[in-house]
């Protein structure tokens, strides 16, 4: 009764509200969104109505007996945020003791959670959120959830089903509409993978609440819940616990806005440590240095810039390097100028295209009207920004505005025909040209029966030599410093052809190993068409040869790539020699920029083991560079051909360097998860993709950054 | 315990995917580098006494924090205000020693007011214990109100980039409350009141300021 109505003074209390005051903004300690215990915003096993800002990534890790989370948390839109989780239940074991030893039982999972409003002044935030969609279903729970805050206490009030809703203090309205909804099969799914969206929102329902407080000052976050988990109710594979108190309470510390601590107790007789690491990288806070000041050439220097090209060229080459662009022609015209420029240091071509403008209008004479910036991407011109001096000019002496220069530009491409062929001024480049680099790298296999987590220690070699602008050879050679591969000892069951499966063959035996030895050669034969054709070692399970044609209107939001490749399934040891399997695999992706920076790939062909289908890849990047994607592959096996997981999916982040730094720089730090390895839907590792080098060259791309152009 | 050492040393590995310029571990090296900036002071070693002395205006130092000293430049006066700028466009506003404006950073002190200035503290006619308003845009905040308490140390010899001066230290720790923002502010004036050098806090959500004066304004 108590229970009841504690539950009900809660729920009347949210549809109160209050004014926060600025001066809360100025608190030594930012209090953020924090996560529960599974990884989403929330509080300690129950969700709330909250969510970290867009563009945010969390790392998050809670321990306690018998459950240990660690996950990932992003948050792709301000309304959405998923998460993909490992939980270790320490009192149950992977398997029996010939399988995996002593290992405790590890648990994948995935949830996702959308909200449905946002706070105003009267109503709560509501959000609707699902848990453990796709994995064994041991903690698979639904939930819409309510928040309001008062100032500093926020209130959390809502509706589970499945695990959160075990305690089953109200029936399941949803009962009334249809009789499915009033059971739910409890006994999880041992292949996992599958989405059992029959069960969502069915069998028993709980009313579950919480409250929040923060001790701003002290940078403080203090904790209250109500848990209607029952982890003392007996479950198909779950130990039940003793339960001494169905209120859990917590305090989390906000030791910076990106890394909190916590602790709290549960159940009545249990601590609970755990932490947060987060991130926002939609925006790069670090402060880059502005551009280079030029001195204008004198009315002496301009005479003889005219009456000798070279001086002007000479100029420009030098002044460019000291921005880190590397000039690839150059032309002077009576009243235009055509520089063609490539840089590793700039992730925004916009940047280039203006710090480069901006030096070649200080050092042209002043019949020149027009600067023609040709931006290089590798070796294709991938696009020319016709650029009006005057206004540029007038720009940089705040007189005129980006949107205004905008006004007077032409965004253009002419890839067949880059002008560092026909260039007056074309510097020499003496070729073969050779780079490398070594660096330590790790190889990994996580969340396996053998152990938690495997690895290796590897020294890197990539050494790359290009025999002309179009012809490289890549090769990549790893060196083994220390692994415990060694304990790996799950040989591939697969049913198909083992095109991946086989990974702990390739770890175990390819310690030290040729990673890549492959020779391309790439060129545009048409405006906007791209062509890569290749030979050799592809990657680390296959060689073979083959090649990429890729059309990229620039004008437009789509483009087209096709892939076919014969492949010869490589010998584990990773040298020069193959194994039998033999295929040729093939597919056709449509890539489209819909809106808010967010991409698809639409990906149809035949597959590395034969099999045909579909994947689809979304992602969405932001202004930074930042970008989180998911994708899934669905082909013509069976759920029992393709084993657990029912079919491939995954999801990918990546994180531009340049965010960690005070000077700009390309590179991005990716991650990429699989959560199993199989051979149904499996794609070659395509190096050097098309839509990798050029996707981020149209006209979209160019507008997205154009106010990069004055800074 | 080797697992976890691998899983520590493969999560730092992620860098080693990015793609920089040196050839060994240049991701490696790159974190390093800028690991250690965030925890070492910045030197900047392209200011020297002759620069400034060429410089035929009245200069300061400021640091910020940790980041790297630069030089700021007497723009012009209004009253008793000095306005300073630095060469990434941020403006200073010092009025008898203290910063009471700043312009072109993250957050930004718009205006202080307080009935008392640090060059009435020397003769000890000042109250121990004042307060001052404190207002500040991004995010915006009026009249914050900060509790001052005042306390005259001894002289000492201070080293001012290019010159060593004895001058006195005054401390003076400012506070809030509300927001627990607690800080020691000190000023370092010679006899005739004039503050040579300070390190100041001016909002809760900026760091310290260190303004050492290299070269004197005219009045």
């Amino acid at each position: 009764m108590f229970t009841r109505k504690f539950l009900f003074s809660l729920l009347f209390i949210v549809f109160y509200s209050n004014l926060s005051a600025s001066i809360d903004d100025y608190f030594p300690y930012n209090i953020g969104p924090s996560a529960s215990n599974y990884g989403e915003t929330g509080l300690i096993e129950i969700p709330n109505a909250r969510f970290m800002e867009s563009g945010s990534l969390s790392f998050n890790y809670s321990s306690s007996y018998p459950n240990e989370f660690t996950g990932l948390t992003a948050s792709p839109f301000s309304w959405m945020e998923a998460t993909y989780r490992y939980v270790e239940i320490k009192n149950q074991k992977y398997g029996q003791d010939f399988y995996s030893g002593n290992q405790t039982y590890k648990d994948k999972g995935f949830d996702v959670k959308i909200r449905l409003n946002k706070e105003s002044y009267f109503s709560p935030q509501f959000a609707l959120g699902l848990r453990d969609i796709a994995g064994t279903g041991i903690f698979s729970s639904e939930y819409l959830v309510a928040s309001k805050s008062f100032g500093s206490l926020d209130l959390t009030a809502g509706l589970g089903w499945g695990v959160l809703g075990l305690e089953g203090n109200y029936s399941n309205p949803f009962m009334d509409f249809n009789e499915r909804f009033s059971k739910r099969s409890i006994s999880t799914s041992s292949e996992g993978g599958e989405f059992n969206y029959k069960d969502w929102f069915s069998g028993d329902m709980s009313l579950f609440s919480g409250l929040e407080y923060d001790l701003s000052k002290y940078g403080l976050r203090l904790k209250l819940e109500y848990d209607t988990s029952n982890p003392d109710k007996v479950l198909s594979r779950r130990v039940p616990l003793k339960v001494s108190s169905r209120f859990n309470i917590g305090a989390d510390y906000f030791l910076s806005e990106s890394f909190v601590l916590g602790l709290a107790f549960e159940r009545g007789n249990q601590l609970r440590f755990s932490f947060k690491l987060t991130g926002n990288f939609s925006k790069d806070t670090i402060r880059k240095p502005p551009p280079k000041n030029v001195l204008k050439l004198n009315e002496g220097q301009l005479r003889r810039v005219k009456e000798n090209k070279s001086i002007f060229y000479k100029s420009l080459n030098l002044s460019l390097r000291e921005e880190s662009i590397f000039i690839q022609g150059a032309s002077l015209d009576d009243d235009s100028v055509d520089v063609a420029v490539s840089s590793p240091k700039f992730m925004s071509l916009m940047r280039l295209a203006g710090r480069s403008a901006r030096i070649a209008s200080a050092l042209a004479p002043e019949e020149i009207e027009e600067l023609n910036i040709h931006i290089m991407n590798g070796n294709f011109e991938a696009s020319i920004i016709k650029l009006n001096r005057a206004e540029l000019d007038k720009a940089h002496k705040f007189k005129s505005s980006s949107s205004e220069i905008l006004e007077d530009t032409t965004l253009n491409s002419n890839s067949s025909n880059p002008i560092y062929l026909n260039a007056d001024f074309q510097p020499t480049v003496n070729f073969p040209q050779i780079s490398w680099n070594m660096t330590p790298a790790f190889r990994h296999q996580i969340g396996g029966p053998e152990g938690f987590y495997l690895g290796q220690l590897w020294w890197k070699t990539d050494l790359n030599i290009n025999f002309s602008r179009n012809l490289t050879l890549y090769s990549t050679v790893g060196v083994d410093i220390y692994n415990n591969f060694d304990e790996l000892n799950q040989p591939s069951d697969s049913k198909i052809a083992k095109v991946r499966s086989d990974i702990q063959e390739y770890l175990k035996e390819g310690e030290t190993n040729l990673a890549r030895f492959k020779l391309e050669y790439m060129f545009s034969p048409y405006k906007d068409i791209f062509v890569k054709a290749e030979l050799g070692m592809l990657e680390e399970m296959f060689g073979g040869f083959g090649g990429e044609i890729y059309y990229r209107p620039f004008n437009r939001k789509f483009s087209l790539s096709l892939n076919a490749h014969k492949v010869k399934q490589r010998d584990y040891d990773q040298k020069l020699s193959f194994k039998e399997y033999t295929t040729t695999t093939s597919n056709v992706s449509l890539y489209y920029d819909f809106f808010e920076g967010i991409s698809g790939q639409f990906l149809y062909g035949k597959y590395l083991a034969g099999d045909k289908g579909i994947t689809v890849d979304l992602s969405r990047r932001f202004k930074s560079g930042f970008t989180l994607g998911i994708f899934a592959t669905k082909t013509d096996l069976s759920v029992e051909e393709f084993g657990e997981g029912s079919f491939d999916k995954g999801f990918y982040f990546s994180i531009p360097t340049n965010l960690f730094y005070s000077d700009y720089r390309q590179g991005t730090i990716p991650f990429g998860l699989h959560p199993l390895t199989k051979d149904g839907g499996s794609l070659l590792n395509y190096h050097n993709s098309l839509y990798s080098l050029l996707g981020e060259t149209t006209k979209k791309s160019l507008l997205r950054d154009w106010k990069d152009i004055l800074n | 315990m080797k697992q976890i050492v691998l899983l520590i040393i493969s999560l730092l590995a992620l860098y080693s995917c990015s793609s920089l310029n040196n050839n060994i571990a240049p991701g490696y090296t790159e974190a390093y580098k800028n690991i250690k900036s965030l925890f070492m002071i910045k030197e900047n070693i392209e200011i020297t006494p002759s620069l400034i002395e060429e410089i035929p205006y009245a200069s300061a130092m400021l640091r910020i924090g940790k980041a790297a000293p630069g030089l700021i430049i007497l723009e012009g006066y209004q009253r008793d205000e000095q306005f300073w700028i630095s060469a990434d466009n941020v403006y200073i506003s010092i009025a008898k020693g203290r910063v009471v404006a700043t312009r072109g950073l993250p957050n930004n002190l718009i205006e202080y007011k307080s009935s008392f200035s640090l060059y009435e503290f020397q003769d000890g006619s000042f109250p121990k214990i004042f307060y001052s308003y404190y207002s500040y845009d991004l995010p915006e905040l009026i009249n914050l109100k900060v509790r001052s308490s005042i306390s005259v140390r001894e002289k000492e010899v201070v080293d001012l980039f290019n010159q060593q001066r004895t001058l006195l230290l005054i401390e003076e720790e400012i506070s809030n409350d509300y927001l627990g923002w607690k800080e020691t502010n000190k000023y370092w004036l010679d006899e005739e009141g004039f503050v040579w050098k300070s390190v100041q806090n001016l909002s809760p959500k900026l760091p310290p300021f260190e303004i050492i004066i290299t070269k004197k304004p005219a009045k």
